[in-house]
This record gives C-alpha cells, structure tokens and sequence, in this order.
C-alpha cells in the first residue's frame, strides 16, 4: 500500500473512532496510565517507597500536595505505590493473555478448519475447561502450588484460551466455506497457508476487540487475588494489596482504599471504553 | 481421452450424505449428480444449465476438485481453474488484489523474483483491462465487475487450459455483464482456453456457448450444438425452459416455443421420482416414464436427448 493511502485509510478509521467521545477517552487513560508505568521510576514522586521502605514520622497522612493520595501505615506515599501497582496489573494481564490468546487462536483455527474428531476433541476439551470459574482455579492452583505471580497466571492462562478457541472456531467454521478460501484451495495453497493467511486476517479484527476487554476483565480478577492474598507478595505493590490493608483502616483513613480502588476503576473503564471504540472501527460484532 | 479432447467426463457421480438426528447418522443421500457424461473440445465453450438444485453447481466443483466424486471419472490436459458466482465473496477483503493474484504465481511459478512478480501482477491487470495500480487496491474498493475482472486475472495466472466459470456474471448489473462476457470471449481466442459455462440464464448461453447441456436433478437430459438446441429442442424440459425466456420483441415472440411453462417447483433431489425423473412436470408424462428412466439417445448427429417420446421412434 502506497503511503497515501494509508494516510487516508488511518484518518477515515480515526473519523469512525472518534465519533465516540468514550473511545477518545479510553484511548487517552489507556495510553497514559501505560506510559506513566513504564516510567514509573522516573515519574513517580518517591520511587524508593515502592519496596521495602519506613518513614514512621509520616503515617496516615491525609492526601495532600505532597502526598497526593495520603500516606499509608508506615508512612509510604500511596500515589507512587497505586503507579508502581499498576504494573503488576500489566504484567498480570500481558502474560495471561499473551499466552492465553496464541494458544486459543490456534485451536480455534485448527479445530474450525479440519473439523471431523479433531474438532470434536479441541471443542468438549473447551467446554469442560469453560466449566472452571477462573477465580476458584486460580485459588486452587496456588493452593497447591504455593501462592506465586507465576502459579496464578499460568493458572488463568490455562482457562483463558477456551474464550479465544470458541470465538474463533466459530468464525473459520463461517468463513472456511468462503469463496475465497475454495479458491485458494484449487490454486493449491497450502493448509497452513489458507488457515493463517486468508483465515486469520478476517477473525483477527474480533480478536483485538475481545483482547483489549478481556485486558480488562483479567486486571479486574487479579485485583480481586490480590485482596485475597493470592499474588505479588509484600512489599511489592499490588492494587489489590492496597485495597485490602486499606480496608483494615476504614473509614478513619478512607484514602488508603478509595485511592487504590479508583486507579483499578479507571484502568478498567479506559479500556473497556477503547475496546467500544475499536468495536466502532474495526466492525466486529462480538 | 483421445487426442483432442481437453476434458472428458465419465459416467460422474456425486451423492451427498445427509445426517441428522440425535447421532449424526446418514439417514439418506442427495443425488446431485447421477451419472453425467460428457467431452470438451480445445477452445471450446460447453454451457450447462439447470434450474439450481439440478447439479451444475456441483459438476464444477468436482471438476476443480472441491468435491470428490462418489464415483466416475474425470481426465483433463493442463491445469484447470475457476471464476466463482459472487466475486463480493470469491476475493479475500483482507488481502490487496496484489497479494490475491502473487498467491497462483508463487505457486505455480516457484522461484519468481520480488520484481518479476510485481510485473506478472501487472501483466494480469493489463490482461483484464485494470489499471496496473490497482494492485494495490483491497477488494473493497472495487466495483462489482472490477472484483470479477480480479477474480479472472486470478484464474488466468497459472497458466490454465481449462477454467470452469460458476455464473460468472450473474451477480453483475447487466450493463457490465456484457462487457465481463466479452473479455472472457476474448482471452479465449487469445490463450486457446476452453471453458465450462455454468448459468442458468439461457440467452447466455445462446450468445456465448457452442454446446449446450441441460441438466434436470443430477442428468443430462439434453446435449446439443447451441444453434441446434435453441432451434430444436428435442426434450419437453428443454421446451419449456426455452418458453420460459422473456422476449423483447414481435421477431423473437415469433420464433419462440409455444409451450406452456413448466409447473411446480423441481422436486427435491432427496426425492427424486421414479422413472423419468421430470414426469412429474412434464406436460407430455406417458405411462413408461413412471416407471423406466430414460437413456440419451442420438437423434441427429451430436443432438442427444433422454425423452420416451423418442426413444420410441429410436426403436423403430
């Protein structure tokens, strides 16, 4: 593609994308709160209070202009530690998905294509696996293998896929009698070619869709772990972490939660917002 | 195969299983071909039609290997290619009509530079009156009859002898039917290609076939030279199929069949009667055709037809 027209086509998806005011938004939160965690180090006010760290003469101050979210109860600064949580939530659901998706994709694609006991066998092996509530696996999985950040992603990794295998089977099984695809098949091409090259491109639309809200939906259960205890251990900083120790100081000092609590709530709604957005563009219907 | 045919059909057969019920057993078979045979000559146009559900369909599809044959054979010199109904959905929206038409070349002509490719590509393009440029275009910026023209250069870029072309213009305004026609005329004389013409649309096939077949639940009733065909139609299917063109004018209205039009829809092919399989349409049904189905028989030289009414003067 020529380069003017690829300007053209990026600014008419623009158009579509921002008739909505929420995807702008989403895009905005999303793209800020990935770049501020990067950075963390460099942006944050007291980065040494991410780890291990006392200041005993400045527990439970209030929010502040030095400490913008209050202090906790050994006096570090919430602000620094709600950023610095924000990266175990990235970690969390970059991992989980990032193995999740490959591995769902091409079952899907495999199952959906071939048919036949090949398909038989990848989709009951989806629908006993989709039977699991992911939290009550994550907690039995650490149960048993001791409550680790590896052990819990690996454990929603492993039920994660089923959602990917099913949305795209159900594409392929629609789109593998597509004229295009038989006209692939007479030229000759390959399996491998017709599933990855003429195949893949048209599910891969809905997969970004349902990738940026399942980004979403994993942040919003590690979260939930990590106030169960299951998770990154301290001192490390977890949202979820916070939101629990903070609740022990209710409602006295309410800064300790609500703080924690509101940078999960805005990543949340950041992408589920740019997610509506790349629905519009993309025209998938999920 | 004798030496100048490019494609005989042998006795070719194609029953699909039907499954249903609880355990997905087949519980029965549509018979969407039963037996067609038939021969094609270099740079010729062999025209089928049929209402759909009669199978023409189908015969393409086994022809370019889609389908496998439940039995029969089919031998061909050459390579042979396809140009499908809907060329909305025969081009892949996510690939630019570049990348659709390097895929034959890449695979047909192993080894072919970056550079080389590019100008094969355009090549095509030129072949099928597009604009070179256009290889950089995604589908969804064509037209109708662009996308067709598209799907053309496709099929013409492995070298074929032979393409099956599945109602190339049925899915066009009529307007750029006429000229999708004529280009496939033209790259006929131009590449000796020979072409099998699936329609239902039979003044097109009086315009652009030179043997006509036409097909009711799976067989070749009738198989004639087009000009003889139209002129003569031997079978009453055939009669009423050719009563059943609409005319424009008081010559036309003049030289057409007066038959009245068929009645009823074509029986299922899950169903088919016993005997002759259109008795139960046929305006001229005699007690045989219930009960015996009958076998084409040659009743001028290269005009074949399965009908009782002749066969009788077959036997005498």
């Amino acid at each position: 593609m020529k380069f003017a027209d690829f300007r053209r086509k990026l600014a008419q998806y623009w158009y579509r994308f921002s008739q909505n005011k929420a995807s702008i938004a989403g895009l905005i939160i999303t793209v800020t709160i990935v770049l501020v965690t990067i950075l963390a180090p460099y942006v944050t006010p007291y980065p040494e209070h991410a780890g291990v760290f006392v200041d005993f003469r400045n527990t439970f101050k209030p929010p502040s202009s030095a400490n913008w979210f209050g202090t906790d109860q050994v006096g570090r600064d919430i602000f620094t530690r709600s950023i610095f949580g924000y990266r175990f939530s990235l970690i969390m659901a970059g991992t989980v998905l990032g193995i999740a998706v490959p591995l769902g994709v091409v079952l899907g694609l495999v199952s959906g294509y071939f048919g036949g006991w090949i398909e038989s066998l990848i989709m009951r092996l989806t629908d006993i696996v989709l039977a699991l509530p992911p939290l009550a696996m994550a907690i039995a999985v650490s149960a048993v293998l001791g409550s680790d950040l590896g052990n819990t992603m690996i454990a929603l990794a492993m039920i994660w896929w089923t959602w990917y295998a099913r949305l795209v089977h159900g594409m392929v099984v629609s789109l593998r009698n597509e004229e295009y695809v038989e006209a692939a098949q007479i030229m000759g091409a390959s399996k491998l070619h017709i599933m990855f090259r003429e195949i893949l491109p048209n599910c891969a639309p809905a997969i970004l869709v349902k990738t940026t809200l399942d980004a979403a939906f994993v942040i919003e259960l590690s979260a939930g772990l990590s106030f169960l205890g299951l998770g990154v251990r301290p001192p490390e900083p977890a949202l979820g972490t916070m939101v629990a120790e903070g609740a022990r100081y209710l409602p006295a000092n309410w800064w300790m939660t609500v703080f924690p609590a509101l940078a999960i709530l805005v990543l949340i709604f950041g992408l589920n917002w740019l997610a509506d957005g790349l629905r519009d563009v993309l025209d998938v219907d999920l | 195969m004798n030496s100048s045919e490019v494609l005989v059909v042998d006795k070719l057969v194609k029953y699909f299983p039907v499954k249903g019920g609880f355990w997905r057993r087949a519980h029965g078979q549509v018979r969407a071909v039963d037996g067609v045979s038939f021969t094609v000559q270099p740079c010729q146009v062999f025209g089928l039609v049929g209402e759909s559900g009669s199978g023409k369909s189908t015969i393409g599809r086994l022809l370019v290997g889609l389908y496998r044959p439940t039995s029969g054979t089919i031998t061909y010199r050459g390579k042979m290619q396809m140009v499908f109904q809907n060329p909305g959905s025969s081009l892949n929206p996510r690939r630019t009509v570049g990348k659709t038409l390097e895929l034959p070349l890449r695979l047909h002509h192993k080894g072919l530079t970056r550079k080389e490719l590019r100008q094969r590509v355009a090549e095509l393009l030129t072949q099928v009156e597009l604009n070179p440029e256009y290889a950089n275009k995604l589908p969804r910026s064509l037209s109708g009859g662009q996308k067709q023209r598209v799907a053309i250069a496709r099929a013409l870029a492995s070298d074929p002898k032979f393409i099956v072309l599945d109602e190339p213009t049925s899915a066009l305004d009529v307007s750029v039917q006429a000229k999708i026609i004529k280009l496939i005329l033209e790259l006929k004389d131009q590449l000796q290609l020979s072409y099998l013409l699936i329609s239902h649309d039979l003044s097109l096939m009086r315009n652009v076939a030179d043997v006509t077949a036409v097909m009711y639940l799976g067989k070749i009733v009738e198989i004639a030279p087009t000009a003889e065909l139209f002129a003569n139609p031997a079978h009453p299917y055939t009669q009423v199929l050719l009563a059943s063109i609409p005319v424009v004018s008081v010559e036309e209205e003049a030289l057409k069949p007066t038959k009245r039009l068929v009645e009823g829809e074509i029986p299922s092919p899950l169903q088919i009667p016993q005997g002759c399989s259109f008795h139960t349409r046929c305006p001229e049904a005699m007690e045989i055709c219930t009960r015996v189905a009958p076998e084409l028989l040659t009743i001028n030289p290269d005009h074949q037809v399965a009908c009782h009414l002749h066969g009788k003067r077959g036997e005498s």
